[in-house]
């Protein structure tokens, strides 16, 4: 069966016989040429995680460290993803609401998770028209970087290199595919997991316990809680959710957490209201747990709004987390992800600002740059377009998928040299 | 639950029914090493690093305790010479065939077979016999492979079949030449597509 790049298996290896595929060595060269600006993004769930590398216990918030790491390392900017994860909060809220209006097919399945997202390329192909056309916000911030913050610190976006700190395999995957840029920049140059990180940290000789707080750079480094809990599963359907009651009723909600969304069970399901009418939104993670979720949609259940996430536990169980070989009782167990996870939300109640739609910056970015959630700009440079896969490894069956929101004709490459059967129906046994 | 109790080391254990020998232990606050095992995903008792005696009307045999389920009165010596003597012998025999190139090694100091190895204090292998020389594979964007690595725990496979139920390893060959082939051959020819 094809990959879907998660790397779980990376995390299970005892040994080194599975590993990440190391690009530090590519990062140091870009941060040593004095020619390049460097920024980087830290994904959500890097601050609960990389403390874990440096002793302390699962859980720890190590925001200010990281940054202050990041900035001892050289980068010339460091901003956190979180922003982008607010503006996708925005567009997929948007997204939701067409959808609901009939604008486009339901349910909206959340398109975040890359491994998720190659699973349902390969898996589930009938559902591509479903998925979100946003990016994953990581995607999103390189876009933005080489072109609004280009242009707003009049820097030649050739020379600005994006490198991603993520939690996660996949992304580097995900930057790697040819839809993810424009002819002239890729969006993302490098995809760091957290181990990785922690590596640089240590090749520099920082000391990283001893680093003071500092605070993420202005503008693209501002977010809001809603962005922070994007890291674990059920974070990214109520981040939405929040925000599509807001722009329906004009009212914030007043109950911001819904318990039975977020936690552990690897599948969930909850009653929302909204547009005057009650939706069904159901979670899953791990892509196990997805597919007993995507057999009900297959069976013709209904449901308004679904979000996976590809690895047990959403991002703070990502396959480039730090792994505990050393330690004496290792164990693939979902407990220290809990933990994680229990300290997302707490960096998310801790905010003063817990909905995506309250952030300046973000509000600024539409203001000045992107116009409106869905336009042209954000469609051209926020959204994408799927391949259908098939079961099978090195295939690709042809056609590209893209509902309304990302269907966006330059986005979609020419069609030639793809794999397309003669009769449209693909004949598996051959291919074996 | 129904409780059983067992004896661990000449000590009275109180352990769930349907638990195996090595969570009674754990559960007890008695430590034996383990390799491939992993809690609900991976009981297969393939690398017989969690060896222990285990007692029946006096007559003693090794068993892999992951896989040997803990019943009312079982004794059992978690760390006799005899037990010390084969699960040092066992890790040798890993040891043997598996590139040892600990300090230039991406998991140095963070790898679990190292760890064993070093809580065994072994020294020295005496098997010299075939090691493997494979070529990495890394014409992907996202993970390397290294066959002469691997240990065949086939946790990989557990983890990507059960957990993500996406099917990708599947163990070829036998014995000394067991395989868990992707993520490799069968991506990469046209990776990524
Ligand atoms: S699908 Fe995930 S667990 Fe399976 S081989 Fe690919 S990266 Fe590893
Ligand atoms: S590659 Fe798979 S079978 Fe080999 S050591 Fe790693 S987890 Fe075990
Ligand atoms: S841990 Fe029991 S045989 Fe491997």
């Amino acid at each position: 069966m094809a990959c879907i790049t998660c790397g779980q298996c990376a995390i299970a290896c005892p040994t080194a016989s599975i590993t990440e595929k190391e690009c530090i060595d590519s990062v140091w060269e870009a941060l040593e040429d004095p020619d390049k600006y460097v920024v980087v993004q830290t994904a959500p769930s890097i601050q609960v995680t990389l403390g874990e590398v440096f002793g302390y216990p699962v859980g720890t918030v190590v925001t200010g460290k990281l940054v202050a790491a990041l900035r001892r390392l050289g980068f010339d900017r460091v901003f956190a993803t979180d922003f982008t994860a607010d503006l996708t909060v925005i567009e997929e809220a948007h997204e939701l609401l067409e959808r609901l209006d009939g604008r486009g097919k339901l349910p909206l399945l959340s398109s975040c998770s890359p491994g998720w997202v190659k699973f349902a390329e390969h898996f589930y192909s009938e559902f591509l028209d479903n998925l979100s056309t946003c990016k994953s916000p990581h995607e999103m911030f390189g876009a933005l970087t080489k072109t609004y913050f280009a242009e707003k610190e009049g820097i030649d976006p050739k020379r600005i290199v994006v490198v991603a700190i993520m939690p996660c395999t996949a992304k580097k995957y995900e930057a790697s595919r040819p839809e993810m840029g424009t002819e002239d920049f890729k969006d993302v140059d490098w995809v760091l997991t957290t181990r990785e990180l922690a590596r640089m940290i240590r090749q520099a000789g920082i000391n990283f316990n001893q680093l003071p707080d500092e605070d993420y750079d202005v503008p693209m480094g501002i977010s809001s809680g809603a962005g922070s809990i994007f890291g674990s599963t059920g974070g990214v359907i109520e981040a939405a959710v929040r925000t599509a009651y807001f722009l329906t009723t004009g009212k914030e909600m007043d109950l911001l957490d819904y318990e039975e969304l977020r936690g552990f069970s690897g599948l969930k399901e909850a009653w929302v209201e909204l547009k005057g009418r009650p939706i069904k939104v159901a979670i899953a993670h791990g892509t196990g747990n997805a597919r007993v979720l995507m057999d009900r949609l297959r069976a013709g259940e209904q449901f308004d709004y679904v979000e996976i996430m590809a690895c047990p536990g959403g991002c703070v169980g990502g396959g480039g987390q730090p792994i505990f070989g050393g330690r004496e009782h290792k164990e693939i167990s979902l407990d220290y992800r809990h933990n994680r996870a229990d300290a997302l939300a707490r960096i998310d109640y801790s905010k003063e600002l817990r909905r995506a739609h309250e952030n300046p910056s973000v509000k600024k970015i539409y203001e000045e740059f992107l116009g409106h959630p869905l336009g042209d700009i954000s469609k051209n440079l926020l959204h994408t377009y799927y391949t259908p896969r098939g079961k099978l490894p090195g295939f690709n069956y042809g056609g590209t998928k893209g509902s309304h929101a990302g269907h966006v004709k330059e986005n979609i490459p020419p069609q030639d040299n793809q794999y397309v059967p003669k009769d449209g129906k693909v004949d598996e046994q051959k291919l074996q | 639950m129904d409780k059983i109790k067992l004896n661990i080391d000449g000590k009275e254990v109180e352990a769930d029914k349907g638990m195996n020998v090595l969570e009674a232990a754990r559960q007890a606050g008695i430590e034996i090493p383990s390799l491939c095992y992993l809690r609900h995903i991976n009981e297969i008792g393939s690398c017989r690093v969690c060896l222990v005696e285990v007692e029946i009307k006096g007559t003693k045999t090794l068993q892999a305790s992951c896989v040997y389920p803990a019943t009312e009165g079982l004794v059992v010596y978690t760390s006799s010479p005899r037990v010390r003597r084969v699960r040092r012998t066992m890790v040798e025999l890993l040891l043997s065939d598996h590139h040892r190139e600990c300090t230039t090694c991406i998991r140095n100091l963070n790898c679990e077979l190292q760890n064993i190895a070093d809580n065994l204090g072994i020294r020295n292998i005496k098997f010299t016999g075939e090691m493997k020389s494979l070529p990495v594979q890394n014409k992907n964007s996202f993970i390397v492979r290294d066959y002469n690595k691997c240990i065949k725990c086939r946790r990989c496979e557990a983890i990507c079949s059960k957990v993500q139920e996406v099917n990708v390893y599947s163990a070829i060959n036998r014995a000394y030449d067991t395989s868990l082939p992707p993520p490799s051959c069968r991506i990469c020819p046209r990776w990524p597509a």
